[in-house]
């Protein structure tokens, strides 16, 4: 027993930073209905500032804690809780989603532009001497994170219990017009809650750090880890947040002790949260997860005129730039060019979730690398590449459908959630394992003879390219198309016309899977060997918010977000561009979040037949122009 | 006035609910507030109380242009609207709405009011709100016009969904705020219910307001039977 009481003081210790951030998360997100993803961004943002008022400004370490906790964080919160809810009238869940991605992008961009992507060493805060416990050592700095993270909970759960404020918050979450009607103003309660949860998101921050070390990825991401808690808690419930926080750590810790003599286990100690995550937002009942963000009046549902018709001028178009791009691009040019169009697949597929469909799927950069190393396996197991190539897409079809079980459970955030857990926990245990990468972390894929010029692949990967681009957008014209964009709008009306949801939904998920992996299979073949690294889960983030920023429903979105990800950062090799990119990104999803079809929406061509019907409407014989609805009108006459 | 709605447009979205409504409440007066289903009566009170804002026309309080105010702001100026179904918040306890009602002011004062106009409230101040009883739920609710002692009070079919003595009892509370001398704009659907307590009648249909006059004149002008398909 001595022997693991070490790690339960541990997991105490990071567990009640954990349970800090996750309750700040949970006290955002039912007061508001926005569950921000960029809650650890925050923190971690804040946590930067802590560091450069202490080091670089020399600040007293209490006061400058005290600014960066009490100043700045509240400052942080209330300015977003009042530009995003301001830019975002009537939103959905899966924009506010978006949006809050695109933040988290954005803030560790400018982190690392600023601080750049080394780790710095933040110093201890407390004092780091230990003291005897019964059986145990525990260090100083240990206790007092624990007793300043059981504080603030308690001093939360007292707000709540016992001032008018309180009081107040917990009548605008349960119904924020009635609140309104009793004189709360809604606006500014919910302002409060989150300067208090940017104040926990930074608390947690500021803790973590001299544990973990500053750095911008690793202190997004732990406070991701709060995800799990938060799930625990049904999203709502703060003491089961903050409980499921300490919990989770212990058993991290103390699942570290029992790897350590089991390598290949050795990714499960940070995947656990995400397991937590994973397995209840999946085996929870049905209807336990219900999204606070009621449909709020004149809410859009993002319904877009786009990508209803088969785009045979853009298909042909992009065809003819593709097949003439060798006469003019030579060695990494093409080479750029080429990895390009195997990107155009990749945004093909995730636009048949996040812009037909409006699933938001957080883990296509998983189905990306189990594409590259199935085809690895296959070839070294002595497959012919192009059959080797569709037969690594098709083993991974399985794996879409796994996904999409909690697709058909799930809606909106808590399929985000379930999709994000999910990419990291196949990131930490699968990747890992002789499934994908085994021990050696690389797979290496050996270009078939054919393949070997720069030509050569750049036309097969056309072809390919070509062929999945195609059927992607048949899909979108076809029935099944349309079911999907009707289940996105009422899920309920779907039904109630006698169409089964979950056939549907779990097509897609196989189809982009199946096309994602394909992608995968042709970026492998190009770069002849993948590493874990290449497509960190993370990617599947920043692709996201490229796609949206870009346009999720059409074929030019798809080929604009490829371009603006892979051959403009080749083509301006200046650093300014590879690191103001991030920030580009998440700015331009921020803003594009609402918006049909991002900046190909917003850029219009002529449009030839529909100046044809136009100037027939103006001759009296086309359709009628459109007109405001009168309710009264539609009731039917009565005497 | 009271309250004044100057050719008032309201609706959600692109639908157009009210269309041109002009309706005064003069000071310490009661109006009733009538129409069929759908006729646009709950759409005008929302729209009185600032949940949803007017695409045209003006709106005073006390001859105070209140357009762009929001409901919060509103109500600390005055207005309380009782809103349809129940105005509770089910998850607080009784005591915590009084609370919420009385607005971090004197909580004793506040039970007190609310006890003397409904004394069974008094009984279940540590009973979560949403486990009462339909009839002691809407008691809570028209509570909150006895606790703020808001000078014009909003209510919308206060006696929906009760038991017909549960509905003497709250009307005899509309009738005591009346006698305090509040301002009253009521929407209820027992129109002869109603009749006895007002002084002046809208009839509302298809968004516009068809009639305006006193209780007396209504059986004259066959309202019921062309508006309200003997609702009444």
């Amino acid at each position: 027993m001595s022997a693991y009481l070490p790690f339960v003081v541990i997991g105490v210790s990071t567990g009640a930073i954990y349970a800090l951030a996750a309750t700040g998360l949970v006290l955002t997100y039912k007061t508001s209905g926005i569950f921000n993803f960029a809650h650890g961004a925050l923190g971690m943002i804040v946590t930067y500032f802590f560091y450069s008022l202490r080091v670089d400004v020399g600040m007293p370490t209490p006061l400058a804690f005290a600014v960066s906790v009490l100043v700045i964080a509240p400052l942080l919160g209330y300015g977003l809780n009042r530009t995003l809810l301001r830019w975002l009238p009537g939103a959905t869940p899966t924009t506010f989603v978006v949006v809050s991605l695109g933040l988290l992008v954005f803030l560790q961009g400018v982190a690392i532009k600023v601080y750049g992507a080394a780790p710095r060493v933040l110093a201890s805060l407390f004092p780091r001497t230990t003291f005897q416990a019964p059986g145990v050592r525990v260090g100083w700095d240990q206790l007092i994170v624990v007793g300043v993270s059981v504080a603030a909970a308690l001093a939360l759960v007292l707000f709540f219990r016992l001032t008018h404020l309180g009081l107040q918050t917990r009548a605008v979450v349960e119904d924020a017009t009635l609140a309104e009607y009793q004189a709360v103003d809604s606006r500014r309660v919910t302002s409060v809650s989150w300067m208090l949860g940017t104040a926990f998101a930074a608390l947690s921050g500021i803790l973590i750090a001299p544990f973990l070390g500053l750095d911008a990825t690793l202190l997004t991401l732990l406070v991701v880890q709060a995800f799990g808690a938060a799930a625990v808690g049904r999203l709502t419930n703060l003491t089961t947040t903050f409980l499921a926080g300490l919990g989770i750590g212990v058993v991290i810790s103390l699942s570290s002790k029992f790897v350590a003599t089991r390598p290949s286990l050795a990714g499960l100690p940070t995947a656990i949260p995400f397991l937590v995550l994973f397995v209840v937002l999946v085996a929870s009942r049905k209807g336990s997860f219900v999204e606070v963000t009621k449909a709020r009046a004149g809410a859009r549902t993002g319904a877009v005129a786009a990508g209803r018709s088969f785009p045979t001028a853009t298909l042909a178009g992009l065809l003819a730039v593709g097949l003439a791009l060798p006469l003019v691009l030579h060695g990494t040019q093409l080479l750029t060019a080429t990895s390009t169009l195997a990107f155009v697949l990749m945004f093909s597929s995730l636009s048949l979730l996040i812009g037909l469909s409006r699933q938001l799927s957080l883990c296509q950069a998983t189905f990306v690398v189990f594409g590259a190393t199935t085809l690895g396996h296959l070839m070294d197991a002595g497959v012919p590449h192009p059959a080797a190539l569709v037969l690594a897409g098709l083993l991974i079809v399985p794996v879409g459908a796994l996904v999409a079980i909690p697709a058909i459970r799930l809606s909106g955030l808590f399929l985000a959630l379930a999709t994000f857990g999910f990419g990291i926990l196949a990131q930490n245990l699968l990747f890992p394992t002789s499934l994908a990468f085994g021990t050696k972390a690389v797979v290496t894929i050996h270009r078939p003879h054919a393949l070997q010029s720069d030509t050569g692949i750049y036309w097969f990967v056309l072809a390919v390219v070509t062929i999945g681009v195609v059927l992607v957008e048949m899909i979108r014209v076809s029935r099944l198309g349309r079911i999907l964009r009707a289940l996105a709008d009422s899920p309920t009306g779907v039904e109630s016309i006698g169409i089964v949801p979950t056939v549907p939904r779990v097509l897609v998920f196989c189809t982009a899977a199946f096309l994602a992996a394909i992608s995968g299979g042709l970026l492998g073949t190009l770069t002849q060997s993948v590493n874990p690294y290449q497509f960190h889960f993370f990617n599947s983030l920043i692709w996201l918010t490229v796609l949206v920023g870009a346009g999720a429903a059409t074929l030019g979105g798809s080929v604009l977000a490829a371009v603006l990800l892979v051959a403009v950062p080749a083509a301006f090799t200046s650093r300014l561009v590879v690191e103001y990119q991030p920030i580009f990104f998440g700015l331009a999803a921020m803003f594009l979040a609402q918006t049909p079809n991002g900046i190909v929406g917003l850029v219009r061509l002529p449009d030839v037949s529909g100046l044809a019907e136009r100037s027939r409407w103006r001759l009296g014989t086309g359709p009628a122009s459109r007109v405001a609805v009168d309710m009264a009108d539609l009731e039917p006459a009565r005497s | 006035m009271k309250l004044h709605l100057e050719r008032v447009s309201a609706g959600y979205g692109r639908v157009n609910v009210l269309r041109d409504v002009t309706l005064t409440v003069p000071d310490g007066s009661a109006v009733a507030l009538l129409g069929a289903n759908g006729a646009g009566k709950s759409t005008l009170l929302a729209t009185a109380a600032g949940h949803l804002r007017a695409t045209t026309g003006h709106m005073c309080m006390d001859d105070t242009v209140v357009d762009r105010w929001r409901p919060s702001m509103r109500a600390r100026h005055g207005l309380c609207l009782i809103p349809e179904g129940r105005g509770i918040f089910r998850l607080l306890t009784v005591r915590e709405n009084l609370a919420m009602q009385a607005g971090g002011r004197n909580l004793d004062e506040a039970i007190a009011r609310a006890a003397k106009a409904f004394p069974i409230l008094a009984e279940r101040l540590d009973q979560v709100a949403g486990t009462l009883s339909g009839g002691q739920q809407q008691m809570l609710a028209v509570a909150r016009a006895f606790v703020t002692e808001s000078p014009l009070v909003l209510a919308d079919e206060l006696s929906m969904g009760l038991a017909p003595v549960i509905i003497d009892e709250i009307l005899a509370a509309v009738e005591a705020l009346r006698a305090q001398g509040r301002s009253l704009l009521i929407v209820e659907q027992y129109a002869e219910r109603i009749l006895p307590i007002v002084d002046y009648v809208y009839v509302l249909h298809k968004g516009r307001v068809v009639f305006v006059g006193e209780p007396a004149q209504c059986q004259a002008s066959r309202l019921f039977e062309r508006y309200m398909h003997g609702a009444a």
